[in-house]
């Protein structure tokens, strides 16, 4: 009967001991199952916290410069992308918004890279493109060294 | 070993399972406040509720209260004025360490309710806590603040209430409290009502924590507050117009509720309390739209989705089966405390969802969420004394549901509250395009001292919680 008790308990008794472990793995530096703070504007935007991404730009970071969004995080492999691109690629307009404030000019190319991945959002945000050639943009983010 | 030393050596293993319920309570408090201090003030429904109680003298703010439209909430702008004074630019400590504090508190006074005294009990408190924090009326009282969660508040004096009612016998100053305590929630929050709800039906089930004198006391000011809210006020009830609201398989704008449902409100509201007390039952709807019908519709079902079906409905079932069981409407003279907190928990969810009848939220419904945690105790400790060994295979299947699927459901309610962690902070990147959208401009040096402060604790001063590996996304990343 102990056991069948203890087997009751188990899962939601597990699934606490999981989260206590990861808080206190935290507090002690670490970060179990997430990839960390971010490295960049753009990795920033990419693991969604606008907030880093606003740290890195009013601590000076560049708006515009390409930046390494390691592997895991966007796609299996790292990529190398702008902050402006990102938010596209993940389909963020409040990271466009953002970066709009600061001065980057949403170029047409931005466009384009929407139509290629479906970004939703983005996309009533930026509009569609005519001119654009179907998997021209996101083969050039993903063709960086 | 005589009578004596054996009962005093069965009072001290009950109170090593109560003092092990009650630790492992103050664990599921300790993780959830951790999450919940990764949180901060949200713009939506914060920053503009400190703007508005900023510049307004306590007296004038609550007396503005009276003059509103469907909603009669004084107290609720009070508290956060009291707060927003006391805090005296210590924001994000004094809102978010009270969120913390509720919660522990909500914990506490839930495993206080479930009394705990033997070796099943405390195995089955893991259950109970994870149906209380991993429902889905449980997650908006977490991911949300005002900057206070009024409805957190409605529920911990629900609770509250319970105990209280369900104490041994009335003492003066316990009548009292009680009293003040449903004057100041109702004020507060409409469901309020629901602490006259507990104290009513605990009382005609025969418990006597809150005296007769007392229970006259609550109907009177209950009464004078629905006369005075109908009659005196004219506060009436929120309209069709007043916001979106889920119906079938999608969201209808206050345009559409007003063509579809003006000439015939009543079947809207019929609609809202059928759902309201679906979702606590059988979390569907949610929010008053079918998800989890529409998924079955285009074959496209997700995990987070029909985990919550399975796990509730499997709750529900037990709960049925012990109703039945135990004729509870009918046995009056031989009810337990089991039966009666198993009773006041229907009679909650019926009032509940009855008040609800203008929209329909989850986050309403988490009284009766909250009181289902407690029932489910019971009911899971009654179904494994006495049935469990004579219906093997039903009782693995169904705690197999019930405690993998509530274990889920409380890794996913944690997995939100670090989404949402970075949602707000991308709300304050972006705040001044908010205050253009909602038209709200900053008026003197103070509100932009607020803003200010506010954007600062949420991009510099509090960091946003590492976020879990995008991999996990497709297990819990919905947005209820």
């Amino acid at each position: 009967m102990t056991v069948s008790y203890a087997l009751v308990a188990l899962p939601p008794l597990a699934i606490t001991v999981v989260l206590a472990g990861i808080a206190g793995a935290e507090l002690a530096g670490a970060h179990p199952l997430t990839m960390g703070a971010p490295r960049s504007v753009s990795e920033a935007i990419a693991m969604r916290d606008e907030g880093a991404a606003a740290r890195f730009v009013e601590d000076g970071a560049s708006v515009t410069a390409i930046g390494l969004i390691r592997r895991g995080i966007l796609s299996e492999q790292a990529v190398l992308a702008t902050p402006a691109e990102t938010a596209v690629l993940v389909d963020a307009p409040p990271a466009l918004e953002f970066l709009a404030s600061r001065g980057v000019v949403l170029s047409p190319n931005l466009a384009c890279l929407a139509m290629d991945i479906g970004a939703r959002a983005v996309r009533s945000r930026l509009g569609d493109l005519s001119s654009c050639r179907a998997g021209d943009a996101i083969r050039e983010v993903l063709a960086r060294p | 070993m005589n009578v004596d030393s054996a009962s005093i050596d069965l009072g001290a293993a009950a109170r090593r399972w109560t003092w092990l319920a009650y630790a492992y309570g103050l664990l599921v408090s300790a993780v959830l406040g951790y999450f919940l201090l990764g949180l901060v003030i949200q713009v939506s429904d914060s920053f503009g509720n400190l703007l508005a109680v900023q510049s307004v003298s306590l007296e004038d703010l609550v007396r503005d209260q009276f003059s509103q439209r469907g909603y009669l909430r004084p107290l609720l702008w009070a508290q956060v004025k009291i707060v927003y004074e006391l805090a005296a630019g210590q924001y994000y400590l004094w809102f978010r360490g009270i969120h913390v504090i509720q919660v522990a508190l909500l914990i506490g006074l839930c495993v206080r309710l479930m009394r705990p005294r033997t070796r099943l009990d405390a195995a089955l408190v893991p259950l109970a806590l994870a149906a209380l924090i991993g429902s889905h009326t449980f997650a908006p009282l977490v991911r949300e603040a005002f900057p206070i969660n009024s409805f957190l508040t409605i529920a911990i004096a629900c609770v509250v209430a319970a105990n209280v009612a369900f104490g041994q016998r009335s003492r003066w100053y316990s009548d009292a409290a009680i009293v003040v305590l449903l004057v100041g929630c109702v004020l507060t929050v409409e469901s309020g009502i629901l602490i006259w709800v507990v104290c009513a039906v605990a009382y005609f089930l025969g418990a006597r924590g809150v005296s007769r004198r007392a229970l006259v006391a609550m109907t009177a000011c209950l009464m004078t507050y629905v006369a005075a809210r109908m009659l005196v006020l004219d506060v009436g009830a929120p309209s069709l117009a007043e916001r979106a609201s889920g119906f079938g398989f999608g969201i209808l704008e206050p345009s559409d509720l007003i063509a579809r449902f003006q000439e015939r409100p009543w079947v809207f509201y019929a609609y809202n309390v059928a759902s309201s007390i679906s979702t606590v039952l059988f979390s569907e709807p949610k929010g008053g739209v079918w998800r989890f019908v529409w998924e079955l519709t285009v074959g496209n079902i997700h995990p987070w989705t029909v985990v919550s079906v399975l796990s509730s409905t499997a709750a529900s079932v037990l709960l049925l089966w012990f109703a039945r069981r135990q004729r509870l409407w009918m046995r009056r003279a031989t009810r337990t405390y089991e039966d009666q907190l198993v009773i006041v928990f229907f009679a909650v969810l019926v009032v509940n969802a009855v008040i609800s009848f203008p929209y329909t939220k989850n986050v309403i419904m988490s009284p009766a969420g909250v009181f289902l945690s407690v029932a489910v105790y019971h009911a899971a400790r009654a179904w494994l004394q006495d049935v469990a060994r004579q219906r093997l295979v039903v009782s693995i299947v169904l705690f197999t549901v019930l405690t993998c699927g509530w274990a889920f459901r409380v890794a996913g309610n944690h997995y939100n509250l670090r989404w949402t962690a970075a949602e707000q902070r991308a709300e304050w990147v972006t705040v001044d395009q908010w205050l253009e959208r909602q038209r709200i401009t900053l008026r003197d040096d103070r509100a932009h001292a607020l803003r200010d402060a506010l954007r600062r604790d949420a991009v510099w001063n509090h960091a946003t919680p590492f976020q879990p590996s995008s991999a996990w996304g497709r297990w819990f990343d919905i947005d209820w």
